[in-house]
């Protein structure tokens, strides 16, 4: 890698399913890519995380958002849309992780101006790879907005 | 005979059929009301079709305005004269609608305008044909109506079919993700995460069969009911509180049966299966309340039966109101329910022809409100 050691990259998961948050910790982590991830479990607590509300007042702006789509309360359409219209959140990149493949989430999720839409693979090794690549592409790869990271 | 000598012989027979067989033809039609109007809309002539399409005799219409034919609403806003009028101006007017009876019953009919003139092009009058075509109108608004209730079981269908996918491939994910990791860790002769990893995959593959039952008794609620026999649902209601007394003595809950339940002739086992839902979800959510009570009471609201159960917990935000009769959808993450009750219950009430949805009662709490058709009330509630 040719870039000098970037600052990690700090992801916001937003996933209602624990054992989907715990693997993609464990992928991300074998990215071996420096990153750090905060995980909240609805849509709720997402736009709070990312208003900095209680308990998150400390809580730093992700630099990535992995947004599963089907959250109880807020889902994560919603969600989208308000980082999206959020003068202060719009520039984040957001990633759909989904397990939906339909047409209607992937269409809605683009007109709300998501910047990748992902089906989480049901196969485990597809699954890991897919994770990993995500850490590396957007900790790496990807150049963020100037004057953030 | 050459063609026109044939023709010339038929001459004055033709003439005389037009002046006498015609008019007796006409007059004897029965299926179309068939008549003259004069220049200004006065029925002029009347025949057999007319008298049994609109009811009356020749004596009591020749002369009247043909407004009588028309409903109120139709008359107020001109529609006779504008008939009239754009039958002169096009030769031709044809309209649809509802017409009038002698009596004031109504049919619905299609009805040809025309006008007729003198060979001169002075303007005689009109001739008017109206058939009744109530019948085929109503078979095409039944037809109508069926194939909006298809589209719409159709739409029902394919978001349950997507809904369904994702609610069993996500526990996939889960199962197959720890195995991977369990394969690999086995590889490195690691174990200190097997059983974590196993409860994972044991959780998911519970909440998967969980979710396959829930399923397949939703599709069975979907079909038709079993026999319809009358239900006593404030005896079914009394036999659940005891059946959940364990519960209820538990969490300090009071119920109350403010107003006796009525008997409802439906599917027994749905019924029951509605109202234990129902008393379930209001053990679980108002038991948060310091001094909980389950309120059930029915009262009739113009042509329903409507019954409510009222808790007192912590209640659900207005924007949830509807969202939790959604399949899968659960605003409690920490609950043990599928999200599947409720969508159950919207649909056993669904099937005995009522309605069913939440409500937040000033009061606090939350309330659901199912109706029933009158029609299904066998007795209204009161316990001897």
């Amino acid at each position: 890698m040719t870039k000098n050691a970037p600052a990690p990259a700090h992801f916001l998961l937003v996933e209602d399913d624990a054992a989907h948050a715990e693997l993609v910790k464990l992928s991300l982590n074998d990215s071996r890519v420096a990153n750090t991830l905060d995980w909240v479990s609805d849509g709720e607590e997402a736009i709070r995380f990312l208003k900095q509300e209680s308990p998150y007042a400390n809580a730093a702006r992700p630099d990535i958002v992995l947004l599963d789509l089907r959250l109880p309360k807020i889902d994560g359409h919603e969600v989208l849309q308000f980082i999206k219209s959020t003068p202060s959140l719009s520039s984040i990149p957001v990633v759909i992780l989904t397990t939906s493949s339909a047409e209607v989430d992937r269409a809605r999720a683009y007109s709300l101006h998501a910047n990748s839409y992902v089906v989480k693979p049901v196969d485990f090794e597809r699954f890991h790879q897919l994770v990993r690549d995500l850490g590396l592409y957007w900790s790496v790869w990807n150049s963020p907005p100037p004057g953030q990271r | 005979m050459s063609e026109s000598a044939r023709r010339t012989s038929a001459g004055p027979e033709f003439a005389d059929f037009a002046d006498g067989g015609l008019q007796q033809l006409l007059e004897n039609v029965r299926d179309y009301a068939v008549y003259r109007l004069d220049p200004e809309g006065r029925v002029c002539s009347w025949n057999a079709g007319a008298q049994a399409i609109k009811g009356y005799s020749a004596e009591e219409v020749l002369g009247k305005p043909y407004d009588l034919f028309f409903t109120d609403e139709d008359r107020r806003s001109g529609e006779p004269r504008i008939g009239l009028d754009r039958a002169l101006a096009s030769g031709r007017c044809e309209r649809e609608g509802w017409r009038v009876r002698k009596g004031g019953s109504r049919f619905y009919a299609v009805a040809i305008l025309t006008p007729i003139r003198s060979p001169s092009g002075a303007h005689l009058g009109f001739a008017k044909v109206t058939r009744d075509i109530t019948q085929q109108h109503e078979m095409q608004q039944t037809l109508q109506r069926l194939n909006a209730e298809l589209a719409d079981r159709n739409r029902e269908l394919e978001a349950f079919v997507y809904t369904a996918s994702h609610e069993l491939k996500s526990p996939l994910v889960t199962i197959l993700g720890f195995l991977g990791y369990l394969r690999r860790d086995a590889a490195e002769a690691r174990y200190d995460r097997v059983s974590e990893f196993a409860d994972h995959m044991s959780e998911a593959a519970s909440r998967m069969r969980q979710s396959i039952d829930d399923l397949l008794q939703l599709s069975r609620v979907g079909r038709l009911l079993g026999e319809s026999v009358p239900v006593d649902l404030d005896a079914l209601l009394r036999d659940l509180v005891s059946v959940h007394t364990p519960e209820i003595v538990e969490h300090r809950i009071r119920t109350d049966i403010a107003t006796p339940l009525p008997t409802v002739r439906g599917d027994a086992l749905r019924l029951r299966q509605l109202l234990d839902n129902l008393l379930i979800n209001a053990i679980k959510y108002g038991s948060g309340s310091p001094s909980p009570v389950i309120t059930f009471a029915a009262h009739r609201v113009n042509d329903e039966m409507q019954i409510s159960v009222t808790d007192n917990g912590k209640g659900i935000p207005p924007q949830y109101l509807e969202r939790v009769f959604r399949l899968f959808e659960r605003l409690d993450r920490d609950g043990d329910g599928t999200g599947v009750g409720l969508t159950l219950c919207r649909r056993i009430v669904e099937t005995h022809g009522g309605r069913m949805w939440a409500e937040s009662p000033a009061s606090g709490g939350a309330r659901f409100i199912m109706t029933f058709p009158l029609d299904r009330i066998v007795a209204s509630g009161g316990r001897p």
